[in-house]
């Protein structure tokens, strides 16, 4: 054990320096608060004013990185949060992808579209969800990889509808005035933002710890009052709504799709990308997408490799970095090595006595 | 009989797990303030509260909560109306702070769901703002105040028991089912879980049922006593007197504790 964390974890006197003290805690409040709005305020600007700065490659693969970033987000939530593996969460978000661009085929709106694949998708996920949710570890990993199958198949197997194997053109959403890339680049990064600024809302909030609670305590969150089996579903839907949501954006971006796209194969990413990013973190999912977009980019010419180095990006990220790579930083002060040098926060406010 | 109903009333519980009968016809009127239940181990003491909180339904007899019939409820109802309790490990979310450990105990007093919270409505923030200013001031009463934020699975064990029960308390629970709570606690701790405990009796008339191996803080707390003993309460009356009971002394304690007070 590091010798930081032996002194704040062993010794039982940390406690009593509390003594009943009620002291705020130190640096929060008003300047953190107003400190946090100039930073969200910035990403803002900066993702927006992003297509008149880079080219259509780097925005191809900003928006790629975006989509992602929100599929995980709703993978997180079932995975992370809720503690459940589930594996159909690829499988929404075909069904995102191909609700979305067949609805538009019929004359539906595109950003109609985009709410009513979100719902579909959370029914589905909830009548997935329905007998999934007593299943816990590796039966409900493979219960609801099966129920993927049956959707990628189905979408396969519906070929007058789906055009089968052979893929679908997707119309793509066009802002007046600028391209169609630029367009849905813009789409996606509001999508983006509404989307981590509402999670924040409520994964920081009641219905977040409420969720973890459940992924700690099992069937014993019942003792606080709170059903498991409710969450567990809760989990499902949201998720589900986020996959269909971030698989409509997918087929804006590639406007071509074909079932092969979201078979088992994806699910890889997508488990990467929560985990190396961070298992129940809300900035998880974008460092995680971040970085399994470079990834991919930078061993694009390597074919097998590229399955290789997720592999073993899965491995490091599990074994080394439990948290995700958000948790670096504190794994780092923590650590030993560094330790010494640079006393951990939690190690100084023991110190000072608070 | 008549007049108030009993916090919890335990009629004649039977369990088994296969042919080992746990629970032999256990029935127990429990009042409000501090119940002790004492026994050696393997007695029953941990099946009988697994029973009252619904994880366990008995083969025969019946729970009461204030007067309701709640045998075979789910966990999660129970607790709802007011049940709470703890565990002898405790069991809380480590990555999450000790206030918000302590949070998830109010899970019942919120009236607005999760849509509202996710929309930001004015009613479900000062709801949240009310919740959280009482565990606050629940964890002070436990010395925990100045600590409130720090994530629970960096606190001692001793410290971890004491942050469950809050949660539990924060429930205000009619009944609080406590697991050995003292178990594996130093002096200063059981000294802060006694101060917290006794005020939170004091300022409410839940009825607290206590189990634990340390009789001195059964005597401390508690005024009145069961004894489990091979699934059957055996005594059950005034601390003081079921302590120095023949049988009682035989059954559990040993005749060193009788003859040293």
């Amino acid at each position: 054990m590091s010798e930081v964390s032996t002194r704040i974890g062993g010794s039982t006197d940390v406690t009593t320096l509390a003594d009943g003290t009620d002291a705020p805690p130190a640096g929060s409040g008003r300047r953190g608060a107003a400190a946090r709005l100039v930073g969200l305020l910035a990403v803002v600007v900066a993702l927006f004013a992003l297509p008149f700065l880079v080219n259509t490659y780097l925005l191809f693969v900003v928006n790629l990185t975006l989509v992602y970033a929100v599929a995980t987000l709703g993978f997180n939530i079932l995975v992370g949060w809720s503690g459940q593996i589930g594996l159909v969460h690829a499988a929404l978000f075909a069904l995102g992808a191909y609700g979305s661009a067949l609805g538009v085929g019929y004359g539906v709106p595109f950003l109609a579209m985009l709410p009513l694949v979100g719902i579909g998708a959370a029914l589905i996920a909830v009548l997935i969800g329905f007998p999934a949710i007593r299943l816990t570890g590796f039966f409900l990993a493979i219960a609801t990889l099966a129920f993927g199958f049956v959707i990628v198949e189905a979408l396969t197997a519906a070929t007058p509808l789906t055009g089968g194997g052979a893929g679908l053109i997707v119309d793509v959403w066009t802002l007046p005035g600028i391209t169609s890339s630029a367009s849905t680049y813009f789409l996606t990064a509001a999508v983006a933002v509404a989307a981590f600024l509402l999670a924040r809302r409520v994964l920081h909030g009641r219905f977040g710890r409420t969720l973890q609670t459940v992924r700690d305590l099992g069937p014993l969150a019942g003792s606080v009052g709170v059903s498991a089996l409710r969450y567990r579903l809760y989990a499902f839907a949201i998720s589900g709504a986020v996959a269909a949501v971030a698989g409509a954006l997918y087929a804006q971006l590639q406007t071509f799709i074909f079932p092969a796209m979201f078979d088992f194969n994806l699910l890889v990413p997508f488990l990467v990308m929560v985990f190396v990013g961070g298992a129940g973190s809300l900035l998880g999912p974008i460092v995680g997408a971040a970085f399994a977009v470079v990834l991919v980019e930078i061993f694009q010419d390597l074919g097998d490799l590229q399955a290789i180095a997720y592999g073993v990006a899965l491995m490091l990220a599990i074994a080394v970095l439990p948290g995700g790579l958000v948790s670096l930083g504190a794994e780092l002060r923590n650590s030993r090595l560094v330790g010494r040098v640079l006393p951990s926060r939690a190690a100084r406010s023991v110190r000072r006595g608070r | 009989m008549g007049g108030e109903p009993a916090a919890v009333e335990l009629a004649d519980l039977h369990v088994a797990f296969g042919g080992n009968v746990v629970l032999d016809g256990v029935s127990l009127p429990v009042g409000p303030g501090f119940t002790g239940l004492i026994g050696p181990n393997g007695a029953g003491k941990t099946t009988c509260l697994n029973v009252i909180s619904g994880y366990l339904t008995p083969d025969r007899g019946s729970v009461r909560i204030g007067g309701q019939d709640v045998t075979g409820q789910a966990a999660h109802r129970i607790a709802a109306l007011g049940v709470s309790r703890t565990f002898q490990s405790p069991r809380l979310v480590p990555n999450l702070s000790a206030l918000d450990n302590v949070l998830v105990g109010a899970h019942r007093h919120f009236r607005r769901g999760h849509l509202a919270e996710l929309l930001g409505s004015a009613t479900a923030r000062r709801e949240e703002r009310r919740q959280r200013d009482r565990a606050r001031a629940l964890l002070s009463t436990f010395g925990l105040g100045g600590l409130a934020e720090r994530a629970a699975g960096q606190f001692p064990i001793g410290s971890q028991k004491i942050i469950e029960v809050a949660r539990a308390l924060l429930n205000d629970p009619a009944v609080t089912l406590l697991d050995e709570p003292a178990a594996g606690l130093g002096a200063e701790d059981v000294d802060r879980l006694v101060a917290g405990l006794s005020q939170w009796v004091s300022d409410g008339a839940g009825a607290v049922v206590i189990i634990e191996h340390d009789l001195a803080l059964i005597s401390r707390l508690c005024p009145v006593v069961a004894v489990l003993h091979f699934g059957r309460i055996i005594r059950s009356g005034p601390t003081d007197e079921v302590l120095k009971d023949q049988l009682v002394v035989e059954a559990y304690l040993g005749a060193d504790f009788a003859t040293g007070g």
